[in-house]
C-alpha cells in the first residue's frame, strides 16, 4: 500500500547531560511539565498532524520507553490503518550492530520503510518541547518542489554556535550548513526535523553507509553531502515555542516556562485543537490540604499537598507534607517531601523521599538534581 | 475461576432533580474527575470481573458520552467487554421500563455466554467491595442467590427510604421493606446480588408469568418467603445518594482522606475515561485549601472545602467555599460562592455573590450564564 508520509522518531539518545535522570532511562522518557514525558511532544505533534505511520527508533535504556509507548495508544496510534513500531537495534542474518549515528539508525531500518513505500519520510528527534503541525512543513516542501526540508528557527547570535546553522537565499533554499559553527554567519538554526523525499533519503543513506570516514550523522554528514550533490534543500521557518531540554538547567527552565504567562507554549489550549497527549494515571484528583499554600505552580492528579508550593511544577502522586516548603522546583512522580523539608531550585527525581527538615540548595545558584 | 458477568443496574437510581434532568446519576460528576458509574464498574474491574454490562434505563446519551469502552475497566481488554443493555420497547413506558424487562429483552447476554454467576450492583449506593469475597461465600454455601447488606444503628436518621432486609435467625432473607425511620438497628439493602445464571434465567421466566412490572427487588421480596436467599454482611463504607443534598454532603465528606480511603485507594483505583487535560494551574494569588482540584483547572482565587472539576477557571479575588464546581465552568473575578453546586459549562459573571445553606445548596444549571 502506498503511503504519503511515514515518520521515524529518533529516540535512542542517552542524554548524558541530564545526569542521574538518564542513569536508567533514556532522554525521551524523562518527565516534563507535571504530567508529560519529553517524547509526548513529538508524538502528539504527529498525531495532531494526522501522521499515523510511525517508527520509534530506540537504543539506550529502552525498557521504560518501550513500556511507556507500547502500542502507541496514548497518542491514538492504535487506530485503524495506524502503525506504531519500536525499532531497536536487532540481530540480522548478515550482521548485527548498534546504531552508529542518527543516519545509521535510519539506514538499518530501510527495510522497515520499504514496506510502506512512502513518498516522504519525516525524521524528527525527540529532545524538544514544541507544538508543530508537520503537514504545513510537508506542504511547504511540495510547493518548493524540493528534495529535503529542514525546519528552522531564528535563534540569537549568541546561541547560534550551539546549533546547526543554515544560510539561505531569498527563496528559503539552503545554501550551506554548518554544525555548531564557532563564528556563525546566520541565526537560522536547524531544529533536527527533516522531511525527505523517500528516494533521496534511501540513496544518500546507502551512500553514507559505505563511507568509512562518515560519522553517520544527519547534521554532520548527510545534509552537507546532499548540498554538495546540488540537491534542493529548503528551510521551513517555524515560529513559536521550541526548547531543547538536554541539560538539567534547560529542562528546569523549560518547566519554569510553564509558569510564565508570557511563554508561548500553551498546554491549556481552550478549543482542544492541539492537545499534548500523555499517559493518564489512575490517580485520584489532587488534594490540597487545610494548611497548604499553592501559588504560581502546576500540580498533577494524585498529589497530596499539605505544605507550601511556590513557583514549582509538581507531578502525579507526590506527597508534600505539612510544613514542607518548595520553591522553584520540579517534583517528579511519587516523590515524597517530608515535614519541615525546604527545597529551592531543584529537580527532585521520581520516587525520591526527602527526609524531615532537610534543607536543599538554599544558595539557589545552580539548579540541582536530587536523586535516589 | 468461574466466569462472572458484572451487571450495573441503573434502573433503580434516584432522580436528584434538575441536575439529573438530562443525565443519569451514573453520568453525574463525582470527586471532580469521575462519574458515579465509574465506582461500581471499578468494583467489578478490581474484583477481576472482566465482562460487564450496564442496564440503562434512560438518558442513554449521558452514559454513552461517559463510557469509553476501549479504555475499559477490566484487566485484559480482550477478555473484558462492556455492553450497554437498553430496553427500546419500553423506553417511554416508565412503569414497564424495569430491570427485569430490560434483562428479558437482552436475555442473549445470559444465554450466549458461559457465565456461571452474575453480580448485580447499583450506582446510587456507593461502596468498596471485593465481589470475589461474596462469590466465595456464595459457592461455599452452595447458594443460588446471595444478597448484600450492611447493619446500621441509626436507621431513624440515616438511609431513610432505602430498602432494608428482614432476616431470619439463620440470616436468610425473609422480606424487603422500606426504611421509614421507625427503627435504628436495621439491615440496609445494598441492592447488590450474586445470582447463578441459571437461577436468574428462571427468575426472568417466573416474573413473565407473575407480574409484567415486577422489578428484581419485587421478585426477590416475593420469593424470599418460600425460597432460601442467602445474605452477605458488608461492614465497610456505604452511602446512598437519594437527592441533591446527599450528593453535596457525601461528596464533600470525602475531603476527609480517612473516609476517602474506605472507598478508593491506590490498590483499589477508580477507573475512568481520560480527557487528556494538562495539570491544574495555580496562579499568583491562588489560595486553595482542603479541596480536590482536577486537571485542567486554572485557579487565581480562593478555594476552601470544595471540589473543582476538570478545566474549571476561577478568577482573581473570587472565593469558593463548600461548593462543587462541575467541569468547564468559568467563574469570573470577584465572585463569592458558598454552598453552591454549579453544573457544567456555566459562567458566573454578573452575579457576584451566591450563598446557599449546607443542608440546602444553591444549584446553577448546566450552561447557564448568570
Amino acid at each position: 500500500m502506498k503511503n504519503e508520509i511515514v515518520a521515524l522518531v529518533l529516540a535512542g539518545g542517552k542524554g548524558t547531560r541530564l545526569k542521574g535522570l538518564t542513569k536508567k532511562n533514556c532522554k525521551p522518557a524523562v518527565f516534563y511539565g507535571g504530567k508529560y514525558r519529553i517524547v509526548d511532544f513529538v508524538l502528539s505533534n504527529l498525531a495532531n498532524s494526522n501522521i499515523n505511520k510511525i517508527g520509534l527508533v530506540t537504543q539506550y535504556e529502552t525498557v521504560e520507553l518501550n513500556h511507556y509507548t507500547s502500542s502507541g495508544k496514548h497518542w491514538g496510534f492504535d487506530g485503524n490503518n495506524s502503525s506504531f513500531t519500536l525499532l531497536s537495534p536487532r540481530q540480522k542474518e548478515e550482521d548485527s550492530s548498534w546504531y552508529k549515528g542518527t543516519a545509521d539508525a535510519i539506514y538499518q531500518n530501510l527495510d522497515f520503510l520499504e514496506q510502506f513505500n512512502p513518498e516522504y519520510v519525516l525524521i524528527a528527534s525527540s529532545d524538544h518541547i514544541y507544538k508543530m503541525n508537520y503537514i504545513k512543513m510537508l506542504n511547504f516542501l511540495k510547493q518548493k518542489e524540493g528534495d529535503v526540508c529542514l525546519s528552522s528557527i531564528d535563534v540569537s547570535i549568541e546561541e547560534a554556535s550551539r546549533f546547526g546553522i543554515l544560510s539561505l537565499n531569498d527563496n528559503n533554499q539552503i545554501l550551506s550548513f554548518s554544525e555548531k559553527p564557532k563564528h556563525p554567519t546566520s541565526t537560522n538554526a536547524s531544529m533536527g526535523i527533516y522531511i525527505f523525499k523517500y528516494k533521496v533519503l534511501v540513496d544518500c543513506l546507502k551512500h553514507d553507509a559505505k563511507n568509512t570516514l562518515s560519522s553517520h550523522d544527519f547534521g554532520k554528514d548527510i545534509i552537507p553531502y546532499l548540498l554538495s550533490k546540488n540537491k534542493k534543500l529548503f528551510a521551513f521557518p517555524f515560529h513559536g515555542y521550541w526548547k531543547d531540554v538536554g541539560t538539567l538547567s534547560s529542562l528546569w527552565k523549560a518547566n519554569m516556562d510553564l509558569l510564565d504567562d508570557s511563554s508561548t507554549l500553551d498546554l491549556y489550549d481552550e478549543h482542544s485543537t492541539f492537545k499534548i497527549y500523555s499517559e493518564d494515571t489512575k490517580s485520584l484528583p489532587q488534594y490540597i490540604g487545610p494548611n497548604a499554600l499553592v501559588s504560581n505552580s502546576i500540580v498533577n492528579q494524585g498529589s497530596i499537598i499539605l505544605g507550601e508550593v511556590n513557583h514549582s511544577v509538581v507531578f502525579n502522586d507526590t506527597l508534600i507534607e505539612e510544613g514542607a516548603f518548595i520553591k522553584d522546583c520540579v517534583i517528579m512522580p511519587r516523590a515524597v517531601i517530608k515535614k519541615g523539608a525546604k527545597i529551592y531550585k531543584a529537580i527532585v527525581s521520581s520516587d525520591v523521599i526527602i527526609d524531615e527538615n532537610r534543607i536543599i540548595n538554599s544558595e539557589k545558584k545552580e539548579v540541582i538534581l536530587v536523586e535516589k | 475461576m468461574s466466569r462472572i458477568l458484572g451487571i450495573l443496574n441503573l434502573h433503580n437510581e434516584k432522580k436528584l432533580g434538575e441536575i439529573t434532568s438530562k443525565r443519569s446519576l451514573g453520568a453525574l460528576s463525582f470527586l471532580g474527575r469521575y462519574s458515579f458509574c465509574d465506582i461500581p464498574l471499578s468494583n467489578f474491574g478490581n474484583s477481576k470481573i472482566n465482562s460487564s454490562c450496564i442496564l440503562v434505563k434512560n438518558n442513554f446519551r449521558s452514559i454513552i458520552r461517559h463510557i469509553d469502552a476501549s479504555q475499559g475497566y477490566s484487566e485484559n481488554s480482550k477478555l473484558g467487554t462492556l455492553y450497554m443493555l437498553y430496553n427500546e420497547k419500553y423506553a417511554n413506558e416508565e412503569i414497564y421500563n424495569t430491570d427485569i424487562n430490560n434483562l428479558i429483552e437482552n436475555k442473549w447476554i445470559l444465554e450466549e455466554n458461559n457465565f456461571s454467576h452474575v453480580v448485580i450492583a447499583p450506582t446510587h449506593l456507593i461502596y468498596k467491595l471485593d465481589f470475589q469475597e461474596v462469590i466465595k461465600q456464595h459457592e461455599a454455601l452452595n447458594s443460588t442467590i446471595t444478597v448484600c447488606y450492611k447493619k446500621i444503628n441509626n436507621g431513624k436518621k440515616d438511609f431513610l427510604n432505602c430498602d432494608s432486609y428482614l432476616l431470619d435467625e439463620t440470616n436468610k432473607l425473609r422480606g424487603i421493606y422500606q426504611n421509614k425511620g421507625t427503627e435504628d438497628a436495621i439491615n440496609i439493602s445494598m441492592e447488590t446480588y450474586v445470582i447463578s445464571t441459571s437461577k436468574l434465567l428462571e427468575i426472568l421466566e417466573f416474573s413473565k408469568k407473575t407480574s409484567q412490572i415486577f422489578t428484581l427487588r419485587d421478585i426477590l421480596n416475593y420469593i424470599s418467603t418460600s425460597l432460601d436467599i442467602d445474605t452477605f454482611e458488608y461492614k465497610g463504607y456505604l452511602r446512598c445518594i437519594e437527592n441533591i443534598n446527599d450528593y453535596f454532603k457525601y461528596s464533600l465528606e470525602l475531603l476527609d482522606l480517612n473516609i476517602l480511603k474506605e472507598l478508593t485507594s491506590s490498590s483499589w483505583p477508580i477507573f475512568t475515561k481520560t480527557h487528556d487535560t494538562p495539570p491544574a494551574k495555580y496562579l499568583e494569588g491562588a489560595k486553595v485549601k482542603d479541596s480536590f482540584i482536577s486537571n485542567g483547572a486554572i485557579i487565581s482565587g480562593e478555594v476552601d472545602h470544595s471540589i473543582i472539576c476538570r478545566s474549571v477557571k476561577i478568577g482573581k479575588n473570587s472565593k469558593i467555599k463548600n461548593s462543587i464546581i462541575l467541569s468547564d465552568t468559568q467563574i469570573d473575578d470577584n465572585v463569592t460562592l458558598e454552598n453552591v453546586i454549579v453544573d457544567k459549562s456555566a459562567k458566573i459573571i454578573y452575579t457576584k455573590e451566591l450563598k446557599g445553606k449546607f443542608d440546602k445548596p444553591i444549584y446553577i444549571k448546566q450552561g447557564d450564564i448568570i
